[in-house]
């Protein structure tokens, strides 16, 4: 028996060795634009939401679909280069991007500080309210669940959790690892409230059917804003991918994709302060694809 | 790729409490594996017919049902609430396998032994509980020893139910820091050094009863 402990020991001294050692071995900078090697693989990796609609989702007849994955077919289809979609989660995105295992997310994901310390955001693409989902019958103001005895259903890694704080930093956030089980802890009355997008809102209740009749959708408190992630200090690539969401706008096509999925029209202008940087439609350079 | 550790420090606090509650689940769940396993392996050694039948369903049952699968049953479709749910799910599962243990450990002690100590008028239940046991249990130790460890792994499974062991506040520091290889190097010297405390307890156990049958 104490052989084995030791054995046991000596193993995990090992790994920690290994793992340190690893850590500290020189790793390759980015030496190319992503705009480069794309060009040079002939395939856009393009990550994608394969479980949040109408931003990204699988159809029922097994397509990939959404806003994020049609903007990402025009981003191929401009660069010339096949496309590749790769599922992201709320949990893998950022490194998948550091890793270099996708070109861009094309997601969900929200700007905030602490994420461009290690990636970089393209202009907002997509601006979708925040309101509350809640039990019917229950208020539907969110003021009235901003104290503490009430609890909170989100998902862990999510920005609703730091965004709900912000509003009641003394509230029992009750912190899920999927969707599912989230708002089945809301029909159950194991939490009170879940903030999530306008589109996620309407997407779960037209997802559950007859099921939703226990649920009501209550008002907005936030205007979340989404950007297309891109890896850190990158910007020929992150110039490009403004320049051709900018040209997709002057085209009009990108307003037309986004009321295809979203609805409605894009409620906000794309670009700089609303505005569209002048010559953004001017192919200039060999290195600027479209 | 440079580290910073110091996240780790940051976050101490989360960290610590969310060793503190797989610790808790992890012993909590042992103990009632434990009692509960004994039992039906005792039951499924040396009781009757129906006895045997019954506790091999139990065994095959909950063996071959995912304990995620234990779990959402107890939580979301029996109700119970998470911290309840997360301890029976643990102790029902990791019993089937403790029983296991427990009737072989049984069935490897020579019949012979149980015979002697009738023979020297012993009853029934002090010839099990004064001959038989003590020597099953030196046989089932080590296995016990990695029934145990199974816990503290199969613990990380109450996060689905939002309880924030430590494999949640792991993916917490994660989130919010992106120091993802800081953080899993972490957890793992603390979720090794349960593991290894668990295998020391148990070598402990094993060389009182090594001393106690000599």
């Amino acid at each position: 028996m104490t052989s084995l402990l030791c054995r046991r020991v000596l193993c995990l001294v090992i790994a920690l060795g290994v793992g340190a050692a690893a850590s500290f071995a020189a790793s390759p900078g980015l030496a190319r634009s992503t705009l480069d090697v794309i060009r040079e693989r002939g395939k856009l990796l393009a990550g994608v939401r394969f479980d949040a609609p109408p931003n990204g989702y699988v159809s029922p007849q097994g397509e990939i679909v959404g806003f994020g994955p049609d903007l990402a077919r025009e981003l191929a289809r401009h660069l010339g280069v096949e496309l590749e979609l790769v599922q992201v989660t709320s949990k893998n995105r950022i490194p998948l991007l550091q890793s270099g295992q996708i070109d861009a997310d094309i997601g969900t994901t929200t700007p905030t500080k602490t994420r461009d310390e290690v990636v970089d955001f393209s202009y907002v693409y997509v601006v979708d309210p925040t309101l509350i989902l809640v039990r019917k019958g229950d208020s539907t103001d969110p003021a009235d669940y901003f104290d503490s005895e009430r609890r909170v259903g989100a998902l862990q890694g999510s920005f609703y959790v730091g965004l709900w704080r912000q509003h009641s930093p003394a509230a029992r956030i009750l912190e899920y690892q999927e969707l599912p089980e989230l708002v089945v802890a809301l029909a159950q009355g194991k939490v009170d409230v879940v903030p999530t997008m306008r589109s996620q809102a309407f997407g779960i209740l037209e997802a559950l059917g007859e099921r939703a009749e226990g649920l009501a959708v209550g008002e907005a408190f936030f205007e979340d804003v989404m950007a297309i992630g891109l890896r850190e200090n990158d910007s020929d690539w992150r110039d490009w991918v403004n320049w051709a969401l900018q040209r997709l706008w002057a085209e009009g096509i990108y307003q037309a994709l986004y009321k295809k999925h979203y609805r409605m029209d894009p409620p906000f202008a794309l670009g700089d302060a609303g505005r569209l940087q002048p010559g953004v439609d001017k192919i200039a350079q060999e290195r600027d694809p479209w | 790729m440079t580290l910073d550790w110091h996240v780790i420090w940051e976050y101490r606090s989360d960290l610590l409490q969310g060793f503190v509650l797989t610790l808790q689940l992890s012993l909590v769940a042992i103990a009632g594996a434990s009692l509960l396993g004994t039992l039906v392996g005792c039951l499924r050694a040396s009781g009757g017919f129906l006895a045997r039948r019954l506790t091999a369903l139990y065994v095959e049952l909950l063996r071959n049902i995912p304990i995620v699968v234990k779990l959402f049953l107890a939580h979301f479709i029996l109700g119970i609430d998470a911290l309840p749910a997360g301890i029976a799910a643990l102790i029902l599962h990791q019993s089937a396998y403790v029983a296991d243990v427990t009737a072989a450990g049984l069935r490897s002690v020579p019949s012979g032994q149980a015979d002697a100590a009738l023979a020297l008028g012993l009853s029934r239940r002090r010839s099990f509980s004064l001959v038989v046991l003590p020597q099953a249990a030196r046989a089932m130790i080590p296995p016990l020893t990695t029934q145990y460890t199974q816990i503290v792994k199969n613990s990380s499974v109450v996060m689905l139910v939002a309880l924030q062991e430590l494999t949640f506040m792991t993916q917490r520091v994660e989130h919010e820091t992106f120091r993802g290889l800081e953080a899993a190097t972490t957890a793992t010297i603390l979720y090794a050094a349960l593991a290894l405390a668990i295998a020391a307890a148990m070598a402990s156990v094993e060389r009182a009863l090594e001393r106690r049958a000599a």
